[in-house]
């Protein structure tokens, strides 16, 4: 008789046999067998379809939990990459200002060649990537104490900021403030243009 | 600013030199004594682009000025993608007195 029941025992048997020992002898397939326990095995067999479901499931809602946490991860571990980078690229701008320090002699006057020398040691678009030039201005403070910053070097020459040139730095409160706040602390400041 | 004739995000790194090649110790002596401003210009589209490959192709990813102090807060640079969404992860670079906010939104969710 070619009876599926009947070819699968074997392979239920065993876990049959573990869960008999495992329930104390309440498991019993031989007993379960018996055509007045039709019922029992019903509720049996739903009873697995219903486990077997509800783990499928909970194993399905891990396993998209876990791949959510290693995209977000991930997204975190670029933006801190970025992060790194970017501050990278601050640091070396704020060398090559600090530097520029230093070049102005004792009168605080930059000749033309001093400057040119200074920025093509950087090498701006692979040094200082995202650099357009370097510049300099002369700080002055007209009889109402208003402070002036005329840009008097503004390397290179053929810079896209080529318009800076001449014009006063300080143009506003917010470029003043950011001036007022590089002297007082003597540190490398960032201001919006 | 007016780059080459278009418009764009520049910042400036400033940096302070003094009469005399020294630096004052106190403050207000600095003040006195500045002599001029060493700066760089930074265009931010030229310093954002092609940060990172990943961030770029994958969504929204957008620099905000937040200060500590002053003005409300000002985009800096926004990437080509824009991605709707209000889930967003951030980094802070803190730099030159400002902290920049690094934002990115995923233009759709894994999975």
């Amino acid at each position: 008789m070619n009876d599926w029941r009947v070819s699968a025992r074997p392979v239920l048997w065993r876990p049959c046999t573990w869960l008999q020992a495992l329930t104390r002898g309440h498991f019993d397939l031989a007993r379960l067998a018996q055509p007045q326990l039709r019922t029992r095995r019903r509720w049996i067999v739903g009873l697995v379809l219903i486990l077997g479901t509800a783990l499928t499931w909970v194993s399905g809602t891990k396993v998209r939990e876990y791949e959510l946490a290693q995209a977000e991860a991930e997204v975190d571990r670029q933006l801190i990459a970025v992060a790194e980078e970017v501050t990278r690229r601050l640091q070396r701008y704020a060398v090559a200002v600090v530097a520029g320090a230093g070049v102005p002699d004792a009168r605080a006057t930059v000749s033309a060649p001093d400057w040119q020398r200074f920025v093509q040691s950087f090498q701006l678009p692979y040094w200082l990537h995202g650099a357009s030039a370097m510049g300099y201005a002369p700080l002055k403070r007209d009889a109402s104490e208003q402070w002036h910053a005329p840009v008097q070097r503004l390397e290179p020459a053929n810079t896209p900021v080529l318009a800076l040139a001449n014009q006063n730095l300080i143009r506003d409160t917010r470029m003043a403030d950011a001036v007022m706040t590089a002297v007082r602390a003597n540190e490398a400041t960032l201001s919006r243009a | 600013m007016t780059m080459a004739g278009e418009e764009s995000h520049v910042v400036l790194l400033l940096m302070p030199t003094y009469k005399g090649g020294q630096v004052p110790l106190d403050s207000e002596e600095r003040r006195r004594a500045a002599a001029g401003i060493v700066f760089v210009v930074i265009n931010l589209d030229s310093l954002f682009q092609g940060m990172s490959q990943w961030i770029e192709t994958k969504g929204s990813f957008s620099v905000i000025d937040a200060p500590i102090m002053e003005d409300p807060e000002m985009l800096l640079y926004q990437s080509d993608i824009v991605a709707k969404g209000s889930h967003t992860h951030s980094a802070e670079v803190i730099a030159g007195g400002r902290v920049w906010q690094i934002q990115f939104k995923r233009t759709r969710r894994p999975g």
